[in-house]
């Protein structure tokens, strides 16, 4: 890579001395000058505070200002001819208009129309925004206020069910738990499928950095729970290829890019904002209460043979170990922000505190974090910025989601007949020698974050319309983590078991690049970028580990009588990118764009270093045309075509293209190393190639409009650990092979339904998504499927994560076992007999949107839905086992086969099982479809005359509640579930998993 | 306007030096921080080879082969253990309804694969590292054949049919693999099954090899000469040639202090006079044979439970009653449990791959097949005497080899025999009531996930 260094060394100092050739060059002249004045002011006359004046020439804004706390506005300017007026402010229309000599007489009055269906917003795209007009590629936005005062601990809780093709699932109730999203189907079977996301410019960390795994499942943290929602100005979700195209290597799972908020020029604005509410389960299971759980190990002793063990069938306890564990709790946040500044210095500040405990004893997560962020303007050429967001938070875990060791599992498994305490005060113990109660109490599992992320830029204007910008970004996370197992977690050894680990995970991004926009005779818009980017990224740490404590009181290593082990390392990987786009548009009607990255990793083999990714897009705007100028029922329309390629290199291991030896397989003291991992020099990107084509159709008088989007997504070369014969000694190696296809649309319309025809009439807006995707497994090495957690499967010309697993045909009423479908029909049941019992992919799955404005009320309900896919409900396989595992079982067990001739789906209790009617098989897969209630907010805003009164800008209040209503024919704790976390092959398989809150809150938001 | 080229002057400045000094690596990130090597780097000289042999040793002491399974469960599969915990793979081995892809058997299988692997790279390095002395070579060389050997015929044992004499030659044994992996092409190629015959011929040939190689410098904590006579003694024994067995074990038995270890000490005391080749576990290099045998009480998670059968099979006074098994205790409603380890709160209890009490057992039982009943019952009233029981005295040859049966059940308990003696001596049937259509349960299956892997592997007949 000398080479390469050495010419970049040589392109940079040729840029050093142009850049100050174009210093030298710049001029200066002025002429006479006048001054352009006026006031921006809504339908109702009530003034617009910070709305943007712009004046542009060739397209290019030369000067602009921001309107004062009147609404109003004065610019001078030097040069009057050829040039634009443009106002605009968030939520409305613009206005723009040529300049002429008129309008320097007298002040203007410019009113601008509400923007109720966000035609004219402006979409951050990567490194830029774009009009949604001239918008070629298919982009989802989603605004801050639909997010705004949500009751969660992550971001993308917030964005469920908010945007169309963006498919979020949350694993584990457990507070600020890692959630699965995928933007348009999976698309890779062993690399990563979560999005990039990319706050402010920079690239983020996310995913569980944590080492602590003992026990806890699906429950893996979230570095995106850093992120505070309040201080998010807008969030865009790029789909197709054509917009993701420009991040590369790293955008096949589509881009989220976060943009927080930034001050505007006016007089300081604070909001204060608050909530508190409380939690609860949302439902609890029907489990056998003690005499039922003894009559029925009787039943099943007796049926095979042996001693009843229970010879009197009442016990005077009876624990309802799911109340035990869950509980109502608090949740609430506390936020301060300022904003405001000049024309020169523009800032927004905020400060925020976050509390939550889990609906489970033992569980919760806070947050403390602030933000700044900067702009100064020194001179209308230069613009200096900063984002700087710092963040504490804290998670307390337990044991769930693959551990029947916690308390959700324990709670289900043990037993009512069981106390909580022994007669000494001890804790009782389950047939695994756990305590569900005990748990939430005796054990830790700490982890605490402190985070910065931070980017600071310079842009400065060279000459008119071209931009270079240079900005360095940091993600630094720092993450302690604290574990303490007493000797009640089965798990412990005989003394208490313990873990400290520090990890810190680092990434510095240099960015720069150039953009131009120019605008020729009026029809013709050229918009232009190019730049080079560096990353360098690393992650470090070190656990250490103790063993036997002299009391429950000491919890930290340091009081440890044995240290069976601790580690450290450091591993990082590196990328090196060049980008460039071209926009064009031809008239406002006919748009072009062409995108292309280059990426070259560290992760790959030494023979495919450099990715390449181009991407194309063009758009229509039908409505543009003569022949449907005049048509009233097409307000606008426009068609869009994009195709290209993107690529996926997480999930990779950073050193997987070596033949690797490690280290730390040590005998009797003695260190020792074996081989690891074969070499694949060949290794390379993951290339995902996404053909879009879309429609945007506004109509009836601006009252509906609808994007339509149908897309063909393939991936091929898939990052694939193709699994090996392990006679060789290795199990598997990391191979480009396999495709995999997601064919789908999104669907999203917003319509006006009812609009006031006064200012205090009653408004209806609706909001709607609807996503299809079709997921399927294209091609695999030697066709080979492959098996992951309980019965999910990868399998060629499946859906990945396909259920594979027996049939069983239903409880024989003759024997009281279950008869299984012997599929090859040899008399025996073996492996070979089971079969494809489902798919966990919906069919479809989207949110809608209602809200309701009546003078200053307003109610908003949000529904989310899920149809047609299936739950492995593998906890059922432990709570339904008839006798089988000294374990509960739920109460509808009551109903097993008790005598031949009995006809039910619930087979005979058994002890010994010799049938194994309990193993894997379609008994347990359940329809997992859902329609949730997912958000109710009823708000009262105070009417601006109060607020006046109060010296307040503005107040309203609120109520809000968070999955109120579910509707499912599922039976398990909760629907939306996965116990293998955000796992690409094991989906929809629940197994003692942390269930979902339901919570009301009541707040308050103030503005002065 | 001077302020501002200062600042573009300052920002190319950090732009491009910070590109100079962290971009001088550019796209070659060193991996050696993160506790991996190139393999090219791996083994250059003596230390690092040395290392290589460990990480041999490191794949006896995974959980899928001494660490656990291989260890509990030919007790498990037998009468001696039974499943009280919650992994329904081992619930399928204890009512013997093994299926083919349960996930511990194809485990099993890969582990002890890769140890052989691990093996097979010592040998070829062996030849490339400078400045070896000949008298070293022959050792690492000894170390590694012999842990190889042993890989193989713990294969073969498992998961192939017991050595029959008229059918050996043609019944499918397990792929022997002689060379190790370097390439993605090499990995990928299927092997097929050698026969029963092929894998003993090969371990027996590697092992009389081994003899010459190994000096018993390292003993018994790794392989040494008197390991590879041992381990050749019950080779023999499986392969039921009687004569050869007997001598090995005589050889054995003639090089090693007599059998007057006390019962206990074997396991109290590591490295006792009574191994022969003991695998250690230290307290940062543990095993979890006390955790999942212990309940919960003590620590353990009880996933194993000494049967009825096993307490039975002791007479009251054996000393090893005392010592293997504690019976359940109905006051503090504690259940039954196994307590040959016992160190749960350090889980470094060695594992007993060869000791000296099996010797006698192996000559006692080889004899007896020879139908020399005196020289058997000799050998077996060693091990009774020290068990503190009386000797024992029998007349036929069928009574003496019954005899030897329950012996070896009771001395070598948990150390993962119980299987193996009932299949090879065709007695599993009847012991433990398998029925005729259930026959062929006594081989376990060729992992499916193996099969789907390399289709050339023939499954087990019935599964």
């Amino acid at each position: 890579m000398g080479t390469f260094a050495f010419l970049r060394m040589k392109k940079i100092l040729l840029f050093v001395a142009w850049v100050s050739i174009v210093f030298m060059l710049r001029l200066g002249a002025q002429n006479i000058s006048l001054t352009l004045e006026g006031k921006v002011m809504d339908v109702k006359n009530e003034p617009l505070v910070g709305a943007a004046v712009e004046i542009l020439k060739a397209g290019v804004t030369i000067t602009g200002a921001y309107t004062d706390e009147e609404g109003a506005f004065w610019i001078i300017l030097s040069d009057t001819s050829n040039l634009f007026l443009k106002v605009s402010y968030v939520g409305y229309k613009s206005y723009s208009a040529r300049i002429t000599a008129d309008m320097f007489k007298a002040p203007l009055s410019i009113n601008l129309p509400e923007d109720v269906l966000e035609l004219e917003k402006v979409v951050v795209v990567g490194y830029g925004t774009q009009e949604k007009r001239s918008v070629t590629g298919s982009v989802a936005g989603i605004k801050a206020a639909d997010i705004a005062n949500i009751a969660a601990a992550n971001l993308d809780q917030a964005l469920q069910g908010r945007a169309a093709g963006v498919q979020i699932f949350q694993n584990s109730g457990t507070p600020g738990a890692g959630i699965t999203v995928r933007v348009r189907g999976a698309s890779s079977i062993n690399s990563g499928n979560q999005p990039l996301y990319v706050i402010d410019g920079v690239p983020m960390n996310t995913g569980d950095f944590g080492v602590l795994s003992e026990n806890l499942g699906g429950q893996t943290i979230n570095a995106l729970s850093d992120i505070n929602p309040n201080d998010i100005a807008s969030i865009e979700i790029l789909k197709d290829a054509a917009a993701c195209a420009i991040y590369g290597a790293r955008a096949s799972n589509g881009v989220v890019l976060i943009t927080t908020k930034r001050g505007q020029a006016g007089n300081t604005i604070y909001n204060l904002n608050f909530y508190s509410g409380i939690q609860q389960p949302w439902r609890k299971l029907k489990l056998m209460d003690a005499k039922q759980y003894m009559e029925l190990m009787n039943e099943a002793y007796i049926n095979d043979g042996l001693e009843a063990p229970y010879a009197n069938p009442n016990n005077s306890v009876n624990t309802d170990w799911q109340n035990e564990i869950f509980q109502t709790a608090p949740i609430g946040q506390v936020e301060l922000s300022a904003s405001g500044g000049n024309v020169n210095t523009r800032y927004f500040i905020s400060g925020t505190y976050f509390g939550q405990q889990g609906i489970q004893k033992g569980t919760g997560f806070e947050r403390f974090n602030t933000r700044m962020n900067l702009d100064l303007t020194p001179t209308d050429k230069l613009t200096i910025g900063t984002s700087m967001g710092l963040t504490y938070s804290h998670n307390r875990r337990t044991p769930n989601d693959n551990s029947i060791y916690g308390p959700v599992g324990g709670a289900l498994i043990t037993p009512a007949l069981q106390p909580i305490y022994n007669p000494d005060g001890s804790w009782s113990r389950n047939a695994l020698g756990s305590n569900p109660v005990g748990v939430t109490q005796t054990d830790d599992n700490l982890s605490k974050s402190y985070r910065i992320l931070a980017n600071a830029f310079i842009r400065y204007e060279i000459i008119k319309g071209l931009f270079f910008r240079t900005s360095f970004g940091l993600d630094w996370l720092n993450l302690n983590e604290r574990a303490y197992n007493s000797p009640l977690l089965v798990g412990a050894g005989t003394n208490g078991y313990a873990l400290m680990a520090a990890t810190q995970v680092q990434k510095l991004l240099n960015e720069n690049y150039f953009t131009w926009k120019r605008t020729l005779g009026d029809i013709h818009t050229l918009e232009a970028i190019a730049g080079f980017s560096f990353e360098r990224n690393t992650t470090e740490g070190n656990v250490s580990q103790g063993q036997n404590f002299p009391s429950e009181r000491f919890r930290y290593i340091g009081a440890a009588a044995v240290f069976p082990g601790s580690s450290g390392f450091r591993t990082g990987w590196a990328m090196n990118s060049f980008f460039s786009r071209v926009n064009y548009n031809l008239k406002d009607k006919y748009f072009l764009g062409v995108n292309f990255r280059a990426d070259g990793s560290s992760r790959f083999g030494a023979d495919n270093r450099y990715g390449y990714f181009p991407g194309i897009s063009a758009g229509w705007r039908i409505k543009g045309e003569d022949f449907l100028k005049d048509a009233l029922w097409v307000d606008d329309l426009k068609i869009r075509a994009s195709y290209g390629f993107t690529g996926n290199q997480e999930g990779l291991a950073n050193f997987a293209a070596r033949g690797l030896f490690g280290a730390g397989y040590n005998y009797d003291g003695n260190a020792g190393i074996v081989p690891t991992q074969l070499p694949n020099p060949s290794l390379k990107w993951e290339s995902t190639s996404q053909l879009d084509l879309g429609i945007d159709f506004v109509t009836l008088k601006e009252k509906i409009s609808l994007t339509f989007d149908f897309y063909i997504k393939q991936t091929q070369d898939l990052l694939f650990s193709r699994p090996l014969p392990t006679t060789s000694g290795f199990t598997f190696v990391t191979e480009n092979i396999g495709k995999i296809r997601n064919i789908g649309f999104d669907l999203s319309i917003r319509s006006q339904v009812l609009a006031p025809l006064t200012d205090k009439g009653l408004r209806w807006t609706i909001d709607f998504n609807f996503s299809h995707y079709a997921n399927t497994v294209l091609s695999l090495y030697n066709k080979q499927p492959q098996e992951f957690g309980f019965v999910s499967r990868v399998s060629e010309g499946r859906p990945i994560g396909v259920f594979y697993a027996f049939e069983s045909k239903g409880v024989n009423p003759e024997t009281g076992d279950i008869n299984f479908v012997d599929l090859n029909g040899d008399g025996v049941i073996t492996a070979d007999d089971r079969n494809y019992i489902g798919s966990p992919h919906p069919l479809f799955f989207g949110g809608l949107t209602n809200i309701f404005t009546w003078n200053n009320f307003e109610f908003n309900i949000f529904l989310q839905f899920n149809y047609g896919n299936k739950i492995y409900n593998s906890t059922r396989q432990y709570i339904e086992s008839v006798g089988a595992l000294p374990f509960n079982n739920l109460a509808s067990v009551e109903n097993r086969w008790k005598k031949p001739g009995d006809k039910t789906d619930i087979p005979r209790a058994t002890v010994l099982d010799l049938n194994n009617n309990s193993r894997d098989s379609n008994r347990w897969l359940e329809d997992g479809s859902f329609l949730r209630v997912k958000n109710v907010v009823l708000s009262y805003n105070f009417s601006p005359a109060l607020c006046k009164r109060l010296k307040l800008r503005s107040m309203k209040i609120f109520i809000q509640s968070q999955n109120l209503l579910t509707f499912t024919p599922y039976s398990g704790l909760d629907p939306e579930v996965n116990f293998d976390g955000t796992s690409n092959t094991v989906l929809g398989t629940d197994f003692f998993t942390y269930p979902q809150a339901r919570n009301i809150t009541l707040g308050v938001n103030l503005s002065f | 306007m001077k302020k501002i080229i200062l600042i573009f002057l300052f920002t190319i400045l950090l732009i491009s030096s910070s590109c100079f000094y962290s971009c001088q690596s550019g796209l070659d990130v060193d991996p050696t921080p993160d506790n991996v090597v190139d393999e090219q780097n791996a083994i250059t000289n003596i230390r690092e080879l040395e290392a290589a042999i460990n990480g041999i040793y490191d794949g006896l002491q995974n959980e899928n082969y001494y660490g656990q399974y291989y260890t509990l469960w030919p007790d498990l599969a037998a009468d001696n253990l039974r499943w009280t915990g919650s992994f329904i793979t081992n619930r399928e081995v204890d009512i013997r309804r093994i299926l083919a892809t349960n996930v511990t058997v194809f485990e099993i299988w890969r582990r002890l694969y890769s140890t052989i692997n691990r093996a097979n790279r010592v040998i070829d390095a062996i030849e490339r590292v400078p400045g070896i002395n000949a008298e070293s070579k022959k050792q690492y060389l000894g170390e590694a054949r012999f842990l190889r050997a042993l890989a193989h015929f713990d294969l073969v044992r498992l998961y192939a049919k017991p050595y029959n004499n008229s059918t050996a030659t043609s019944d499918l044994g397990v792929p022997i693999i002689k060379k190790a992996t370097y390439t993605i092409a090499q990995a990928s190629e299927g092997v097929t099954r050698n026969t029963v015959a092929e894998v003993y011929d090969f371990v027996i040939q590697e092992l009389l090899a081994c003899e010459e190689l190994l000096t018993d410098a390292f003993f018994p904590k790794r392989a040494s000469s008197i390991a590879a006579k041992a381990l050749l003694a019950r080779v023999y024994l499986y392969k039921q040639d009687w004569q050869k067995a007997e001598a090995k074990a005589t050889e054995v038995i003639n090089l090693m202090p007599p059998l007057t270890t006390r019962y206990q000490d074997i396991y109290q005391v590591k490295n006792s006079n009574e191994a022969i080749f003991e695998l250690q576990f230290l307290n940062n290099d543990p095993n979890y044979l006390a955790f999942w045998l212990f309940p919960a009480e003590y620590g353990g998670r009880h996933e194993y439970e000494p049967t009825e059968e096993l307490f039975m099979a002791y007479q009251e006074n054996d000393l090893r009653l005392a010592f293997n098994l504690v019976p359940a205790d109905t006051l503090n409603s504690i259940p039954p449990f196994a307590k040959k380890y016992y160190r749960i709160a350090t889980n470094d209890d060695n594992c007993h791959i060869l000791r000296l009490a099996e010797q006698y057992l192996i000559r006692a039982e080889a004899r007896a097949q020879q139908n020399n009943l005196s020289g058997a019952l000799e050998d077996l009233n060693a091990v009774r005497l020290r068990a503190g029981l009386q000797e024992a005295s029998a007349d036929t040859q069928a009574e003496v080899l019954r005899l030897v049966e329950k012996e070896r059940q009771c001395e070598l308990a948990f150390e993962g025999h119980r299987w193996f003696d009932l299949v090879r001596t065709g007695r599993a049937e009847e012991v433990l009531g398998i029925s005729p259509q259930e026959r062929f349960r006594l081989v376990f299956p060729i992992p499916q996930a193996e099969i789907v892997r390399n289709p050339k592997l023939v499954q087990n007949p019935g599964y």
